[in-house]
């Protein structure tokens, strides 16, 4: 058991190291802010006009709309890149078990992905705090971040790692975005069908609107108990895409 | 010729059947959609148009990061008489070039079937020919600018995920602030989808239509202006080497 635990650990804090020393992780993320700067300034000049609270819930509404395609792109190559680093070979001889190398190795990559999307999100945070003169606009983006963003963060990391295995990388990033759009973002008016009106979409509108009473695109009036159900889907989701991952790896190794 | 032909080949060939494959499936993944949409009573023209427009020129650009920007031999192709830049620019025709085949191909058949989605001024009575190669233009503004601002992109930033990501996320700005851009004068130059996502299609004012051609115009200059570029940023090796190991 013990040994384990210093197995993830170690695990973690290598992939942490790895991925948030990645110069692609800093520029994508510094690219971005450039975009998204339009919405920090909307933030910043027209805070007053809603309660603090109101501001924190859409502004983490805001970064979750776009922030997580990074992290979905970026941590698209890191499995493959221990099949083209030779390395999967050298882990299958160390004693340690494969699920936890795994679990250690999405966990850790995942956490450096985001923390340049902390960064950003803190930003706004703190300028809602200094306007508003309000300290409690930390706790409280700390707890929108967790509640609105991160099952979503932890759903599209599932699927980033797990799916170029079997998928070439380009068309996997491609074929995200693509996702992106047309699962969350795309109007059901339009009569394309699509997933973002439902529950499964990692940008959290049912989590915005049924936990915290404020309308987000296109999710309106939902119950708390459809943004728990949310929380509850993206998150299982996850953990599922992990196991399909772990027991397709399992099967691999053991192919001879 | 016969030693082009087998260079030709030979990069087809390292590309991989993954690079010719994935517009086509792109295409026949959104038919088989429009079928759907059919059988749901949505009129596919504007999603067909969407697939010209948005899709297969951010497919391109995703590839075109990943073939051009880095190669695995890259220490060996740097010493050989043939010039990497000349390589490089050898596999951005080639996929440039085939999925451009594609998208006309497919302009054909969408306007052999009526499920066209193209603008043509009000005023004028325009003949099938100038209405058809107008459509061109739709696709052929996006697909330009992609592919150029991929392939400085990716020599700059020395990344094929950033450059991915980079891509993504101008894509998705420029369809999530399309009205802001519609409104803003100085950003129609690099308002990359108006036909789909206004939508601008059938007749439409002469000025909406003067604005929407020039917008055109001035994204195809746009792709076009970046090929030298990234040409030049291809005649730094260090930058090359080091852009092997930054992944």
């Amino acid at each position: 058991m013990v040994n384990q635990l210093s197995l993830f650990t170690g695990v973690f804090w290598y992939e942490f190291r790895m991925q948030i020393r990645r110069r692609a992780v800093w520029i994508t993320y510094t690219c971005f802010t450039v975009l998204l700067l339009g919405s920090f300034f909307e933030l910043a000049f027209n805070i007053r006009q809603f309660a603090w609270s109101d501001a924190v819930v859409n502004w983490t509404g805001n970064i979750n709309a776009i922030l997580p395609i990074c992290v979905g792109v970026l941590l698209a190559d890191r499995l493959p890149r221990d099949s083209q680093t030779k390395m999967n070979e050298l882990f299958a001889t160390f004693p340690g078990a494969l699920s936890i190398r795994l679990f250690g190795k999405y966990l850790g990559s995942t956490l450096a992905t985001i923390v340049p999307m902390l960064i950003f999100y803190a930003s706004g945070i703190a300028c809602i705090a200094f306007q508003n003169h309000n300290l409690l606009a930390i706790p409280f983006g700390l707890e929108t971040f967790a509640v609105i963003a991160l099952p979503g963060i932890l759903f599209v990391a599932a699927f980033s790692l797990a799916v170029p295995t079997i998928m070439w990388i380009p068309l996997y990033q491609f074929l995200f975005v693509g996702y992106w759009f047309w699962g969350n973002l795309l109007p059901p008016r339009l009569g394309v069908p699509t997933l973002s009106a439902t529950i499964l979409t990692p940008i959290g509108g049912y989590m915005i609107s049924g936990l915290y009473h404020i309308d987000a695109f296109p999710v309106t009036n939902a119950t708390p108990m459809q943004g728990i159900a949310s929380i509850a889907l993206l998150s299982g989701t996850a953990a599922g895409v992990l196991w399909l991952l772990w027991r397709y790896m399992k099967w691999e190794q053991a192919r001879p | 010729m016969f030693i082009d032909f087998d260079r030709f080949r030979y990069e087809l060939r390292l590309m991989g059947k993954r690079v010719i494959l994935t517009p086509i499936l792109i295409m026949i993944g959104y038919l088989l959609f429009a079928i759907l949409l059919r059988s749901l009573k949505v009129d596919p023209p504007r999603f067909l148009s969407s697939s010209l427009e948005m899709i297969l020129p951010l497919a391109t650009a995703i590839i075109v990061s990943m073939t051009t920007s880095q190669d695995p031999a890259i220490e060996v192709q740097l010493t050989v008489p043939r010039k990497y830049h000349q390589t490089v620019l050898g596999r951005l025709i080639i996929i440039a070039c085939w999925t451009a085949c594609i998208a006309l191909l497919s302009s054909i058949v969408l306007f052999a079937t009526k499920l066209d989605f193209i603008p043509q001024p009000i005023t004028a009575s325009w003949n099938a020919p100038q209405v058809f190669f107008t459509g061109l233009l739709t696709w052929l503004g996006p697909l330009f600018w992609f592919v150029g601002v991929s392939f400085c992109l990716g020599l700059l930033v020395r990344s094929r995920s950033a450059n991915a990501a980079i891509l993504s996320g101008i894509w998705i700005v420029e369809i999530l602030l399309k009205d802001y851009f519609a409104v803003t004068n100085w950003l129609h130059p690099v308002f990359l989808f108006p036909t789909t996502l206004l939508p601008l299609a059938g007749p439409i004012p002469q000025t909406y239509f003067d604005l929407w051609l020039s917008s055109r115009l001035e994204i195809i200059a746009t792709g076009l202006i970046l090929l030298p570029i990234g040409w030049l940023l291809l005649h730094n090796p260090e930058g090359l080497l080091k852009g092997a190991g930054e992944e």
